[in-house]
């Protein structure tokens, strides 16, 4: 008896494990929860961003959504900020930009394959079709957007069916015209038949979890910070990474806390090392996460693989990077691309839902 | 083995014990649901590379295992459909990169880059001659990992992005490669690859093409969502076919069909038909995607291979301008979505290398 109870235990596990197996994190495919890891509004810059969402299956869904405000406080006056330099007396010790972790959600309703759109900054009065409104953010956000399959009662279901898309772009009419765009996917995390259980509370990952597990190491080719453009020759090339913790708490306003270990190799085969902890989202150039590991001056080579390794949560990622060439237009070109991972991290995340209407 | 162990394997018996073992040794390592941009993988896929007067584009391959890897790449031109082969060798963790219309010279003293010297591009250990592709070029590159005997290894361990640029204007635009993954398990004795495994078929050599790419768009001609009235945009889309015969170019017919669906849920459709290599601005496939008759300003766009013919891999690239006369551009490129595997419908690709002489 116990002989066949041990081997029907050990045939579940394998079974279970392929299960786990065919649900993925990926910008690729549809999900029951899309990651949009950077949302970007600033009217006074002429930037925005053209969100896209849509309904991959055959039937209507419900999806709720919740946007996540990063942006900051400066300590020394009453205003906002995305970074330090933003606020008065620029590189005093008193020019800090706290960073916030304000929450708004919304719900709306797709039909069969639909897709929709909206500005960030506006949102949508109506859908379309009935399916309600998105709120807009404003004329100043940053920070990032989730959405989840649910379904009429507002429980959360194991539907793989939404895509997202984002386009960031920054436009100016004058002195002179100028215009970038960069675009990404929205990084999906799948659901796994079988494992709902209809609570607010999403495990994803690591073991038991109802949702496909976050990455355990994510790696990406990038320019070193600073190189002078190979194609253009007159201007420089920054690159950027946006983290988005893969654990988030909406039913008590609390964000994540993550460490982050950073292994750069250059083309010399050539390894240095940083860490850097962040907490609801971190955005920025590659050179503020440690400024001389990503120098050209120190690594001497064009180009550089990066692998992070994230501790207390699941991270997801997004690349991007940045030419400052003089010629044509001037100004700034962006171009986002996604990473890769590699594994899946032993340790669940969690997502808590707050109530939903 | 402690005795807790010995214990548990003993209630298996000698039977179970053997079923056990056969079990985890039979159980293939899963591979993603066809070609991902978010897993290393052992075929690249480049589907659109540029250069002319107006662009070149920057090719960046990584090595992300702890060992030396091999790699037999191909461009192959999208106007005469003739290939162009080289070898890479790249040491761990090793990234590199090339200019296409330059491609990288083996030289062991090159100069090292920094913030003034932008003559260094081939800085890094050399991972091979690469060849320069000029004066002009557009078409595709595929990368296949493999061993020192230069036979299809599916270790896993490739990742790469392309940036094309503007020349003129800087502007940018990087997606990121398509990673086909191999099988581990299994033992290739011959230069051909099939591509015909998937999640629920885990026992093929590499993961086979999706039966059906999304590609989520503004309709051509579209008004910038920023910019407004004044602005267009336009999607331009790259092909390619999931078979490749590198060793007797016997070239591939590829017909696909488009379903687009607008944002009010009514559904147009329409049909193309290629030789391998197919880029071209979707005003141009078909007049489905024109903002007159699409009926909405978001589309999603199902792209379906023709049952019998091979599969297909794509990247778009959204060239937003604003202005009539002289118009002020920038671009931004985007990986599609994809959906199903065409293994699990009975269909693969194959893809030929030339064998040793």
């Amino acid at each position: 008896m116990l002989r066949r109870l041990a081997l029907a235990s050990l045939i579940f596990l394998l079974t279970a494990t392929g299960a786990y197996a065919d649900a993925h994190v990926s910008p690729d495919e549809a999900a029951a929860i899309v990651n949009y890891p950077y949302v970007f509004v600033d009217v006074q810059t002429g930037r925005d961003t053209f969100l896209q969402l849509s309904n991959a299956s055959d039937t209507a869904v419900d999806v709720f959504c919740v946007y996540e405000d990063t942006t900051g406080t400066c300590a020394n006056a009453a205003q906002s900020c995305f970074e330090n330099a933003d606020c008065p007396n620029p590189g005093t010790p008193q020019s800090v930009c706290f960073p916030g972790f304000n929450l708004r959600d919304f719900r709306i309703g797709l039909t069969a394959g639909q897709p929709i759109g909206w500005l960030a900054s506006a949102g949508l009065t109506s859908l379309p079709l009935p399916g309600g409104s998105v709120p807009g953010v404003g004329g100043q956000f940053r920070g990032a957007l989730r959405c989840v399959v649910i379904d009429a009662a507002g429980v959360p279901t194991e539907a793989n069916v939404l895509e997202g898309v984002a386009t960031v772009e920054r436009f100016q009419a004058s002195p002179t015209t100028q215009i970038d765009v960069g675009k990404y996917n929205a990084i999906g995390i799948q659901a796994i038949a079988g494992t709902g259980n209809g609570d607010s509370f999403l495990v994803v990952g690591g073991g038991v979890g109802e949702y496909s597990g976050c990455p355990n190491v994510t790696t990406f080719n990038h320019f070193f910070d600073g190189v002078l453009d190979p194609v253009v020759g007159d201007g420089h090339i920054h690159p950027g990474l946006v983290l988005l913790p893969c654990t988030v708490d909406y039913a008590n306003q609390v964000p994540a806390q993550v460490l982050v270990q950073y292994l750069v190799f250059n083309e010399f085969e050539q390894r240095l090392g940083t860490s850097k902890l962040f907490g609801a989202q971190q955005v920025g150039l590659l050179s503020a996460i440690n400024q001389a590991i990503y120098d050209i001056n120190v690594q001497g080579t064009l180009t550089g693989q990066t692998r992070l390794l994230p501790l207390q949560s699941g991270v997801l990622a997004l690349a991007f990077e940045q030419n400052d060439a003089t010629a044509g237009q001037g100004g700034t070109f962006t171009a986002d691309f996604a990473v890769q991972q590699m594994g899946t991290r032993q340790q669940g995340d969690l997502i808590v839902l707050p109530p939903i209407q | 083995m402690t005795g807790g162990d010995a214990t548990h394997f003993k209630f298996l018996g000698g039977r179970g014990l053997r079923l056990l073992l056969l079990a985890v040794l039979a159980a293939p390592v899963a591979a993603q649901n066809g070609p991902s941009t978010s897993r290393p993988g052992s075929i690249l896929f480049f589907p659109q590379l540029l250069v002319d007067a107006d662009h070149e584009t920057v090719v960046r391959v990584t090595n992300t295992s702890n060992s030396m890897r091999l790699a037999s790449c191909f461009y192959v031109s999208g106007d005469t459909l003739q290939e162009t082969g080289f070898d890479l060798v790249l040491t761990k963790q090793q990234p590199t990169h090339w200019l296409v219309s330059t491609g990288r010279q083996v030289d062991p003293t090159d100069r090292l880059c920094s913030r003034v010297n932008g003559e260094c591009g081939d800085a890094g250990l050399d991972p091979g001659l690469v060849p320069a592709m000029q004066p002009s070029f557009r078409g595709e590159l595929v990368c296949v990992q493999t061993d020192e005997s230069g036979f299809p290894s599916p270790g896993n361990s490739l990742t790469g992005e392309v940036t094309v640029r503007d020349t003129a204007s800087g502007d940018s635009a990087t997606y990121t490669a398509l990673a086909v993954q191999g099988n581990p398990d299994t033992f290739i004795s011959a230069p051909v690859l099939q591509l015909n495994a998937s999640d629920l078929l885990p026992n093929g050599d590499y993961a086979a093409c999706p039966q059906t790419l999304v590609l989520t768009h503004l309709a051509a001609g579209a008004a910038d969502p920023l910019a407004g009235p004044g602005s267009t945009v336009q999607t331009e889309l790259t092909l390619v076919s999931c078979s490749q015969d590198f060793a007797n170019r016997e070239l591939t017919a590829v017909t696909v069909g488009f379903d687009v669906t607008n944002e009010f849920e009514q559904k147009l459709s329409a049909s193309i038909q290629f030789t391998d290599w197919l880029s071209a601005s979707l005003t141009d496939i078909s007049g489905v995607f024109g903002v007159a008759l699409a009926g909405s300003a978001s589309l999603r766009t199902q792209i379906t291979p023709l049952p019998g013919g091979p599969g297909v891999l794509a990247v778009a690239r959204e060239v937003h301008a604003v202005g009539a006369a002289a118009p002020v551009t920038a671009s931004a490129a985007a990986n599609l979505h994809i959906q199903g595997s065409r293994a699990d419908i009975g269909a693969s690709d194959v893809i030929s290398l030339p064998s040793a002489f």
